[in-house]
């Protein structure tokens, strides 16, 4: 049955007997059209429904360009932040035999001319005005006529400052180094032998491993004078030119050749991408300008920049696959807000709508003029939400820094959005009201509606995991690790599509449970009513909901796993927070043991002809210290390691097995074969630097292993550096320290953090969208609920029972969204975060992590939307005019 | 004011509205007195005051000035007090409960009312006497206007109340829904009730005991006299 109400008249459109003639121009110049601009400012309502969904809308399409950009930048930041300040600084690099100047001279020599040539070279492209470097390209013998030593040559502009003078006589010449000066018995004005050639010794300064720490100008060069990778031998002594003409002498004396760097300092802090890569371009012109023959193939001859900028591209390159289609998400979502708000414009025209429709307008003319009336709201609303786009990236981004074109393309992308939001809303608003007018009831449900569409989107999610299985959920390329598509494609379909099909069924239930309802008392009962009433909009609601909750536990679950495995992974490979390393061996002590437990590690054992470490540990201390977690062993650890101490009246030494499926194993150590007993079994165990096995016995059950086993003496503890070294014994030589902070290249696995913290942006994107939605449904049915109130209140109904029945239905739908959204992406994290493998060399495999904070927050953040709405639902109802919502097309 | 047997009473009932620059008289000092048994039309064209009178007597207006008083049961009573077997009402917009089904809508009253036993029988045969048993599990939207409107009377008679305040009651009903409408008035007034019907169809005033008629906020006995 079909009311038409009024009755569309049969000469639609044409001029009817008696109305007066049009003026030129048509139709479009009359009142309706030519004042609609200016007709949406008396609807506050929808100028902020339109203005929400825009902005929305916007803040969805542009957000993606901000975010590569910060992402960028923030990738730059972490790797400049974990290098020397210079590293990054663009560098022109010659290498060649010195010059002779036929002896050293306090008189100012000629410049080198390839130094004028790169200082040119770098000024012309834009770059500052480069600093010099010379150092010798190999060790330089020095003698005194009787011993000799070797020695590295190093010359840098502002050298002199930079070291601690112990003696000095004017002029030019060579500064030794104090050990370099007492082993060849030299000080300040003698002068030493380079080959047959005599410089002179101006001064000797201290050396510069004495000094702690090591002072900025030298962190890009301690490899010069700290030995990192062992104590023995030190390296050369650095023997300080005090000009370059003396270097060259130097290097032309001794026929070391001589490395000519060029270093042009730039500005890093906030440096993005785009800057970065020009700052490439102009190093690579300066480089072809300078005519420097390209003989290297070494790092250290561009400076790190390019490599850097390399790196972002790959970490930027991976973020873009996966955020580009979340992204694409999140506006159509946008787009179906914007959509309400067509529908919602027409709800609230709908008198002028009906008037203007039974006139015979039709609903291209209705769009067109829902557009004019919408236009200004939506461009508001659009720069709004690329505003709050800028301002979200700045607060909440990687980083605060975003290329300088981002915002315009951004901008763009926003633009875009507008034009297909205002198309959909104006499309949306002409049908409605057209609907609003010729309103169809009694119509059977069409079998298009009946089928379970939804059945699409969980086969697409099926075909997602399939092909997830055949690959990888993390790929790494050189060393990158980025997202696969599929792992944030595959939580979408499946969630989108259970979620349909779930409320699909809880639809179907719908109407049992009102009957059951029928019972109960008033608030429970008209709740009830409400939901099992609007099934259309209760399973919207529903499956609207439980969508952002889905993708925010999804996205939060997947990236507290991937920072917490990747927290682990560095634990297992030190053992503690830090290992302070040595080959010394020091002694347990009492400063010692309270802050960490010693461990000896031999790391060249063997077993049937397999390598194996084994690691000594002090049981008693071991697992205050030790990183652990329950999930690396069937046992606790103190229960692991207590095994360690049981005496089984064996003649072996008790044994922690990682990685040896034999029962007891004889293991060689130096001179030693040591037969194991096996008392207890770990999957992984901290302290595993290799892919060997490892064993874990008692140190003092161990015994004395000699020196060709190749022991190492670590300190595991949690706290600092300095601590530990103030703690140890002054004869100890603290080979190296490693700490959790240094295992990765963090900017390696950046890319998987943000994917998943973008994918969580959008979810509670989505959650203002449905929000967003849900007031607006509230609002357009405000005013019947009001009518209802109203009368119901006449009829006994207490205020406090229609409060609880709104509580209970908004309760009841968001609840019921919660647990439905949560329990589908714990079921797709469950089925998915074996395959978030960052780093397969290194154990453990992916440490399942419950987001509980995100979990507390969304069902408090779902509590507080429910019970604020159900307020504002009954302020609306209690302060509304009666009188005025009961009367007739008031 | 003694009101005595008069049900309700009010004295120079005055209301003034201000639309923008405008000032309305909806009501000019009204007089009015509705007695048990009777069956009141209140006529007069569209912006009279008939709506806004029946809100004052309602409680969901108040008049700037004037006096409204109850009287027999409800004496010392205030309208915004009294229950819906006390006083119904017949609203234009309806307000039906969308998420209700007929049937339930008619029976609510009694449900609120914690009388859950006219919220069968009673009902059902309300709703039969007025022609829409039939829908008595459809939802509002699912019936026609003239349908819903019918509903809603069925639910204002539901309590048997002491007064029935009623906005255009047959505004979408044919003649044979009219009478129908009209004959279950006249039903409930025979138990002591009064009915006041806002109307301004012609049609339906013979079906009053009596006609009052609005005219600019002004109340007069009789019907408006017919215009030229």
């Amino acid at each position: 049955m079909t009311l038409l109400e009024p009755t569309r008249p049969a000469t639609r459109g044409r001029t009817q007997a008696g109305t007066p003639p049009r003026r030129r121009g048509g139709v479009l110049l009359l009142p309706p059209w030519t004042r609609a601009p200016l007709l949406s400012f008396g609807q506050p309502a929808v100028i902020l429904a339109v203005v929400g969904a825009a902005a929305i809308l916007a803040c969805a399409s542009s957000s993606a360009a901000l975010f590569l950009s910060s992402a960028a930048s923030e990738s730059l930041r972490v790797q400049l932040a974990a290098e020397c300040d210079d590293a990054a600084y663009p560098v022109l690099q010659d290498i060649g035999p010195g010059r002779r100047f036929g002896g050293i001279s306090n008189e100012p020599l000629p410049v080198d001319p390839g130094t004028i040539r790169a200082s040119q070279a770098l000024t012309d492209v834009g770059l500052a005005a480069p600093y010099q470097v010379v150092d010798s390209d190999g060790s330089v013998p020095m003698s005194n006529g009787g011993g000799n030593t070797l020695t590295h040559l190093f010359y840098r502009d502002g050298v002199q400052e930079q070291i601690s003078v112990l003696s000095r006589v004017p002029g030019d010449g060579l500064l030794l180094p104090g050990g370099t000066a007492e082993r060849l018995n030299l000080t300040a004005g003698d002068t030493v032998l380079i080959d047959t050639t005599a410089v002179p010794v101006v001064g000797v300064y201290d050396d510069l491993f004495n000094e702690s720490p090591v002072r900025p100008y030298w962190c890009s060069y301690t490899t010069l004078f700290l030995n990192e990778a062992s104590v023995d031998p030190p390296p050369p002594g650095l023997v300080i030119a005090t000009t370059t003409a003396v270097a060259e002498e130097v290097s032309a004396a001794s026929f070391v050749p001589l490395l000519h760097t060029w270093v042009s300092p730039i500005e890093t802090d906030g440096l993005t991408l785009t800057e970065a890569r020009v700052i490439v371009d102009q190093r690579d012109r300066a480089f072809a300008a300078s005519g420097i023959e390209n003989r290297f193939d070494r790092r250290g001859d561009t400076g790190l920049l390019p490599e850097m900028v390399d790196r972002t591209t790959l970490i930027t390159d991976g973020l873009r696959g996966p955020v580009i289609p979340i992204a694409l998400g999140g506006s159509i979502l946008a787009l179906l807000l914007v959509a309400a708000a067509g529908s919602y414009w027409a709800d609230r025209r709908v008198r002028e709508v009906r008037l203007l429709s039974s006139r015979g307008v039709g609903p291209v003319a209705l769009a067109g003029k829902a557009a004019l009336e919408l236009a200004i709201p939506a461009i508001a609303g659009t720069v709004l939400g690329w505003l709050l786009a800028r301002w979200l990236i700045k607060a909440l981004g990687p980083s605060p820094v975003v290329d300088a074109s981002a915002p315009a393309q951004a901008g763009l992308t926003a633009a875009l959005g507008l034009v297909v939001g205002m198309v959909l809303l104006a499309s949306v608003a002409g049908l409605r009201a057209r609907g609003a007018t010729e309103r169809t009831i009694g119509v059977k449900r069409s079998w298009a509606s009946l089928l379970p569409w939804e059945l699409l989107l969980l086969a697409a999610a099926l075909a997602s995991w399939l092909q997830l299985r055949r690959g990888d959920g993390v790929v790494i390329e050189k060393n990158v690790a980025r997202v696969n598509l599929l792992l944030v494609s595959f939580p979408l379909l499946f969630l989108a599509g259970s979620a349909i099909l779930i409320v699909r069924l809880l639809a179907a239930v719908l109407p049992l449970l009102r009957r059951r309802a029928g019972r109960w008392r008033p608030a429970p009962y008209l709740a009830v009513s409400r939901v099992a009433a609007s099934r259309l909009i209760s399973a919207g609601l529903l499956a609207a909901v439980s969508m952002p909750i889905g993708v925010l536990v999804y996205g939060s679950a997947l990236t507290g796993t991937t920072e917490y495995t990747l927290e682990a992974k560095a634990g297992v490979v030190v053992g503690s927070d830090i290992a302070v390393i040595s080959v010394d061996r020091p002694a347990g002590s009492a400063a010692l043991d309270r802050l960490g437990t010693i461990v000896a590690r031999y790391p060249y054992g063997s077993t049937d002809g397999q390598d194996v470490t084994v690691l000594a540990i002090d049981p008693a201390t071991f697992p205050d210290y030790a990183y652990w977690d329950d999930r690396f062993a069937a046992t606790p650890l103190a229960e692991l390691v207590g095994a360690l101490s049981a005496d089984d009246g064996s003649p072996g030494v008790n044994a922690i097995s990682m990685g040896i499926s034999g029962e007891n194993p004889t293991v060689a150590l130096g001179m030693r074969d040591v037969d194991m007993d096996v008392v207890g079994r770990a999957d992984t165990f901290p302290g595993r630097r290799t892919p060997d096995p490892m064993l874990i016995v008692r140190a003092d059950e161990l015994g004395e292993i000699d020196r060709t086993a190749g022991r190492f003496t670590e300190i595991w503890s949690t706290s600092t550096e300095a601590d530990v070294r103030e703690a140890l014994p002054e004869e100890i030589r603290v080979l190296r320290v490693q700490s959790t902070d240094t295992v990765f290249r963090v900017a390696n696995f950046l890319s998987v953090s943000w994917t998943f913290g973008y994918l969580q942006a959008l979810a509670a994107f989505v959650g203002a969208v449905a929000i967003g939605g849900l007031l607006l449904y509230l609002e357009t049915r405000q005013r019947t609920r009001v009518a209802s109130y109203a009368l119901a209140r006449r009829m006994g109904l207490k205020p406090a029972s229609h409060l609880r029945s709104l509580i209970l239905e908004l309760t009841l739908l968001l609840g019921l969204a919660f647990v439905v959204g949560g329990a589908l992406a714990w079921s797709a994290v469950l089925v998915v975060y074996r395959m978030l493998e960052i780093d397969p060399t290194r154990p453990p495999g992916p440490l399942l992590t419950v987001p509980a904070i995100t979990v507390i927050a969304a069902a408090a953040a779902t509590l507080a939307v429910a019970l604020l709405t159900a307020a504002y639902a009954q302020r609306a109802a209690s302060r509304a005019d009666m009188a005025e919502v009961l009367r007739l097309g008031s | 004011m003694n009101v005595g047997v008069i049900v309700v009473a009010g004295r120079g009932l005055t209301k003034t509205y201000r639309r923008n620059a405008e000032r309305v008289h909806a009501l000019r000092e009204v007089d009015l007195s509705l007695r048990p048994g009777e069956l009141v039309a209140l006529v007069g064209p569209s912006g009279s005051g008939k709506s806004t009178l029946l809100n004052v007597l309602c409680g969901w207006e108040r008049a700037d000035a004037g006096a409204l008083a109850w009287g027999g049961e409800l004496a010392g009573r205030h309208a915004e007090d009294l229950s819906w077997g006390e006083l119904a009402l017949i609203p234009q917009a309806l307000g039906l409960l969308e998420d209700l089904t007929v049937g339930e809508n008619v029976s609510l009253p009694g449900r609120l009312a914690g009388q859950a036993d006219r919220g069968g029988k009673a009902a059902h045969e309300l709703m039969t006497s007025v022609g829409i048993a039939h829908l008595a599990d459809r939802y509002p939207r699912q019936a026609s206007l003239g349908e819903q409107q019918r509903c809603c009377v069925a639910r204002a008679l539901l309590l048997r109340p002491k007064i029935v305040l009623a906005d255009e009651p047959t505004a979408h009903q044919d003649a044979h829904w009219t009478e129908v409408i009209f004959t279950a008035f006249r039903q409930l007034i025979g138990t002591g009730s009064v009915c006041l019907i806002a109307t301004h169809n012609p049609e339906t005033w013979g079906y009053a005991d009596r006609i009052l008629s609005m005219h600019d906020g002004e109340l007069r006995t009789g019907a408006p006299a017919p215009a030229r």
